[in-house]
């Protein structure tokens, strides 16, 4: 059932309910999972309007809230990646803090709790002297575009998205807290993830952490997107050593193996090429591959060659292993290096030095 | 006969031969070996105890584990510490590599993001609100966090609706009409509907001498409740004001935040703004009136009204803390970040910022003229301790009064100069084109654009180190090289006094950029090393008012200090005197000069960062042997200090940041940082201490670029040593490790993309007869200067001698 509606206060605008019926149940949604509806070109509203432009709205039962799909092809979405994440800091009230750096600034300003409800913002935004402020504009943009949404789905904190942790908290009052993501709160690059240890009534929270000293690990997926139209466009996967109290990047697993350069000890090499290296051993430690990210690069050919005309091959392998691809260069034997510098001159001088004394000594001999 | 003169000289040659072959064997067998077993910055050579040292201090220094000595970051201090924190994180791996927070990050966001406003004058901190308007924690932002208007004597005043929760007085119309302003966390706010104007109102209780309050600015908040709206209909804020004897206010006493703010942007519907009205300007407000109401109007556009809340945190004076610095501070710290990054979207988004910060040193404070006025900022008038608000400096040394035309803030311009012609010639170098930015002059209305060429820059860098040089001439009050005193004073203050209390920082610091002649560095340098005693230094009555030699009497063996006694340079070991005269009264008026001498760091006392000029300015005259001697006395007295932190458990039953401490308190003397006055600054806000170790590359091995894509290494190796290495260096994103030794340069596991990047290598000649190899191969592919060789190669694996 459709009803028209009047809005006294909005004469201008016009509400409009719509009714799903049990009584048919292959028309019912199912509300506690995501569903859309869309109202297609040329749909006609009560009064004759016409809608000029297809627009379709997702219900997200996990948010509580409806989120319009945008046409968002015009946006130039600048690459980020995440590059570090800071030990976790212990807070006041047994809070604590995780500081996630970008490569690049992911927001103009400060935006307070980003991961709260719309409506709970809108309602903190309201009194006064408020830590933040949301206008219900910014948040359907920030919402419509799917960069708040993105921040629930697109970070994982040990295996489980932050959406679905805030969920673990049963206290409506508590949930928007259980978890706080504060952009650009500590730098304009930076993301402070902050785990509620209180829940109401000072029980402990869902999400809270009470051993700070564990694996923790943090995923950051393709499609995390940012208020200065930042979007991270591969996963990034960030683990906790509980030895040396760092996050370390942990290497994806994907089909990259392309080699689109390699460079020994500075120096770049030519596919096929041929280099006068000496006869000594080369180090697999001195080789940058470009490319082939992530995936297990290994040489044959190294080992010491004397006069010999050396092939070096440098295999990848994509760490799903499913590609391959291979580069080979050759080495000569010229001498050269660190290690070929005592001076050779020196000894030659030395050693004629020695031969002239050798003569002077036959020479006196010869006039005795 | 032969065989006597062959057997010599075959000797002597094979001699040579072996010491030569001795000296290489380290050398190579360094080059080739790997020490570290990380990606961090390692410092290793054939001296254990130095590489011992330098290890542990960049360790602790850098501040990125639990060995850090101070709570503060390294790379996010405001604009002060911002050369010094470059040059300290960015020749070697800062990143998330090696770091958790980084550094290199940090630093890019601080210069890109720093704002430089219409004047072109760079602040201080960043344009942002306070997060919560509960705590009055936001500081004057373009300046220096103090003096504010607690610390005018009464002079002027400001309201904190934050700390005492009530309107103090004020009231708020709307159109006209009144409206009861509720106070509550921390914002005195009202709620209006379809308002054009709202007017908040202060009471008459107050004075403000426009003398002490060149500057007025607010905190302001407002949330449209037509939320759909994207833009705001707020248009203006105006500040109005009525001076004594006023009964109403007056459009000719008004201004407006659209044409007086140095920075403004259009209002959104959802607004958190700090406004600051440089009033000074204003001639109705100028330095010289009385200012008895204020009226705060906010506008709307036309064609809107504001249904919402406007709230304001606060509303204060302030004197003009801005700093004659900012400008060198940012352009040097943009070009220490590009030298070894490369980072050419950086230099190109900022080379108008740039051009507009240079523009603010030439025009504002009148550096066009040769030397930087610092008086055209309020109150910088060379005043003295009893000049309430006309004796302000600032920079690192924040308790001194700088003169007008003062030593140090021309050193900073020269330095700004020249940094600015490499940054203006890399620019052109790699095509990078950006506007000539045009600033507004300090009268807010005049403008003047850009300019400047790489030549013209040089040629005013040539002017102001003229300048610099001249001697002082006290009839005309003029010139900075004291021929008696055989050292740079600071200037004259507006009574026309010198100011000279023996600024050993300073005087270093202008003989490391190369502004002096060669007599004046040799006569400052026996000076501050203590060779030379200034006999008008000795004040007859007062023992214990100058320090003069190395070292005094006063200082005990265990490093202490005696009551009687005299005072030395040297006597806090690891660095010399800030300065070496007791300062009564040339300070900001807010500090009274009542310390003792050496037991405040401005006033005799001692920091960390005088090591870098120190031992730079010691290669400088006295060469690299004079210079690392200067290092190991440092070596020696950080082992004291490791021995007293090791005794007393720190880093296990104490904090790290203890590491100092558990050493001065032993010899009870008092570390300056976390709020304590004290003589000795090295840890806590000390971040600037991590210069020490940044020695290394800049004096020892010559590091820097002086071209696009092109690392320069000049060795200077001490005798003492016969290699030194740097392993996990960085260039243009590039790792790798590099060994000098006193003819050669290697290097080593060079690890990224090298297209395009170049070695510079500069060499001492031998002889005349000197050979010049690259990887064991003679080659004549290299320039001859002033007893050096220059060899340029690409940058790569390789090592480069000179025999």
């Amino acid at each position: 059932m459709v009803h028209y509606l009047k809005d006294s206060a909005n004469p201008s605008y016009q509400p409009m309910s719509i009714t799903f019926n049990k009584a048919a149940p292959a028309y019912f949604p199912d509300i506690t999972k995501p569903f859309k509806i869309t109202f297609q070109n040329g749909f006609q509203s009560e009064n004759g309007n016409e809608i000029a432009f297809e627009s379709t709205y997702t219900w997200y039962p996990e948010y509580d809230e409806w989120c319009q799909e945008m046409d968002d092809s015009g946006i130039e979405w600048d690459d980020i990646k995440p590059v570090s994440v800071s030990k976790p800091e212990e807070q006041a009230a047994g809070n604590v803090a995780f500081y996630i750096t970008f490569n690049k600034n992911i927001t103009d300003k400060s935006y307070m709790f980003f991961n709260a409800d719309n409506s709970w913002l809108l309602s903190m935004s309201e009194q006064p002297g408020s830590a933040f402020t949301y206008s219900a504009d910014e948040l359907a943009l920030l919402t419509n575009y799917g960069i708040k949404g993105s921040v629930l789905d697109c970070i994982y904190f040990n295996n489980m998205s932050l959406g679905e942790r805030m969920r673990l908290e049963t206290d409506p009052v508590q949930r928007p807290v259980t978890i706080m993501v504060h952009l650009g709160y500590t730098a304009l690059n930076q993301m402070m993830i902050v785990f509620s240890g209180q829940s109401a009534n000072g029980k402990l929270g869902a999400n809270a952490i009470i051993d700070l000293n564990q694996p923790f690990e943090f995923r950051f997926t393709s499609g995390l997107k940012t208020p200065k139209c930042g979007q991270v466009t591969q996963d990034y996967t960030f683990v906790y050593d509980t030895t040396s109290k760092e996050f370390s990047q942990k290497i994806e697993v994907s089909s990259e193996s392309k080699i689109n350069a390699v460079y020994y000890n500075g120096m770049k090499l030519e596919k096929g090429g041929e280099y006068n290296f000496g006869s000594q051993a080369l180090k697999e430690e001195y080789f940058y591959i470009e490319g082939a990210q992530g995936a297990v690069i290994s040489f044959s050919g190294l080992e010491e060659g004397k006069g010999k005309r050396r092939e070096i091959t440098v295999h990848s392998v994509s760490s799903d292993t499913t590609t391959t691809d291979t580069f080979t260069f050759y080495v000569t034997d010229g001498g050269q290096g660190c290690s070929q510098l005592v001076g050779a001159e020196t000894i030659f001088i030395s050693l004629a030095a020695i031969g002239i004394a050798t003569v002077g000594l036959r020479r006196k001999n010869k006039n005795v | 006969m032969f065989k006597k003169i062959g057997i010599v000289l075959g000797l002597l040659l094979l001699f040579s031969f072996t010491a030569c072959a001795y000296q290489n064997k380290d050398f190579i067998s360094a080059s080739t070996t790997r020490y570290s077993d990380s990606s961090m910055l390692y410092f290793k050579s054939s001296d254990d105890d130095l590489d011992a040292f330098l290890n542990d201090y960049m360790n602790r220094h850098l501040r990125y584990d639990e060995n850090s000595i101070g709570y503060f970051t390294i790379g996010n201090a405001c604009l002060f510490d911002k050369e010094w924190e470059t040059k300290s994180l960015v020749f070697f791996d800062t990143t998330s590599n090696n770091v958790s927070d980084d550094r290199y990050e940090m630093l890019s966001s601080w210069l890109n993001n720093l704002p430089v406003d219409k004047f072109g004058y760079v602040w201080q901190n960043m344009d942002t609100p306070p997060l919560t308007a509960e705590m009055p924690s936001s500081t004057f932002h373009q300046g220096w966090p103090w003096p504010d208007y607690n610390l005018s004597r009464g002079r002027t005043t400001g309201w904190e609706f934050a700390s005492k929760n009530n309107s103090e007085g004020w009231s708020v119309l709307a159109d006209g009409k009144t409206v009861s302003p509720v106070v509550s966390n921390g914002l005195m706010s009202v709620d209006v509907l379809n308002a054009d104007s709202v007017e908040f109102i202060s009471p008459e209780n107050f004075t403000i001498n426009t003398s002490a309050a060149p500057y007025l600015y607010i905190d302001m908040r407002a949330v449209q409740s037509d939320i759909l709206s994207s833009d705001g209909a707020i248009e203006n804020v105006e500040i109005w004001w009525q001076c004594e004897g006023d009964s109403e206010f007056s459009t000719a006493k008004m201004a407006d935040y659209k044409s007086w703010c140095s920075i403004t942007d259009t209002i959104p519907s959802n607004w958190s703004q700090v406004m600051y009205y440089p009033l000074f300007a204003h001639t109705e407000w100028g330095s010289d009136k009385v200012v008895k109401k204020l009226k705060i109007v906010v506008k709307t556009s036309e064609t809107e009204n504001f249904s919402g809340n406007i709230g304001m945190n606060f509303i204060r004076t302030s004197m003009d803390s801005r700093t004659p610095f900012n400008s060198a501070w940012y352009i040097c710290s943009v070009a220490e970040y590009f030298k070894y990054t490369g980072d050419e979207q950086l230099l190109a988004e900022n080379l108008p910022r740039l051009r507009a910060a240079m523009q603010f040193n030439l025009t504002y404070l009148e550096g066009e003229k040769g030397l930087i006025n610092n008086s055209m900022l309020v109150g910088h008038d060379g005043g003295i301790i009893t000049d309430v608000g006309q004796s302000l400096g600032f920079g690192w040394a924040d308790l001194l009064a700088y003169p007008q035309y003062d030593l140090l803030s021309n050193v900073y311009f020269y330095k700004s100069l020249t940094r600015m012609k490499y940054l203006e010639e890399c620019a052109a170098a790699l095509g990078i084109t950006a506007e000539m930015p045009t600033v507004y002059a300090r009268n807010n209305v005049d403008q003047v654009t850009y300019s400047e060429t790489p030549q013209s820059l040089q040629e005013l860098a040539d002017t102001v180190k003229a300048n610099l040089q001249k001697p002082v001439d006290t009839s005309s009050k003029t010139g900075f090289y004291d021929t008696n005193k055989g050292r740079f004073i600071e200037g004259f203050d507006k009574y026309g006094n010198v100011v000279d209390y023996g600024y050993v920082q300073f005087n270093l610091e202008l003989v490391n950029e190369g502004i002096a002649t060669p007599e004046q560095e040799k006569q400052v340098m026996s000076w501050t090393s203590g060779e030379r005693i200034v006999q008008s230094d000795i004040d007859p009555d007062v023992e214990q008012n100058y320090a003069s030699g190395k070292v005094g009497t006063a200082r005990l063996e265990d490093g202490s200090f005696d009551l009687e006694g005299t005072y030395g340079i040297y006597d806090y070991e690891f660095a010399p005197r800030f300065s070496t005269v007791k300062n009564y009264q040339h300070y900001a008026y807010i500090h009274d000069g009542s310390t003792p001498f050496g037991q405040q760091v401005q006033d005799g006392g001692v920091s960390m960062h005088t090591s870098y000029y120190d031992i730079a300015a010691r290669m400088r005259v006295y060469g690299e042997d004079n210079a690392f001697e200067r290092l190991k006395e440092i070596n020696a007295w950080y082992n004291k200090v490791w021995d007293a932190a090791k005794e007393s458990g720190v880093g296990t039953d104490i904090e790290s940041d203890q590491f100092y401490h558990a050493y001065y308190d032993e010899l009870g003397i008092t570390l300056q940082g976390n709020g304590v006055w004290g003589g000795v600054g090295l840890d806590a806000e000390f971040l600037e201490s991590a210069m020490l170790y940044v020695t290394v590359p800049d004096v020892f091995f010559g590091m820097g670029s002086s071209s696009v894509n092109t690392l320069d290494v000049s060795p200077n190796l001490p005798s003492a040593l016969t290699f030194w290495k740097m392993e996990n260096l960085r260039f243009n994103d590039v790792m790798y490790d590099l060994t000098i030794s006193e003819n050669a340069v290697c290097v080593d596991r060079v690890l990224g993309n090298t297209d395009g990047l170049r070695l510079n290598v500069k060499l001492k000649k031998s002889s005349d007869k000197s050979t010049v190899y690259v990887n064991g191969k003679k080659t004549s592919d290299f320039i001859e200067k002033d007893g050096y060789v220059i060899v340029n190669v690409p940058f790569a694996g390789c090592t480069v001698e000179v025999k």
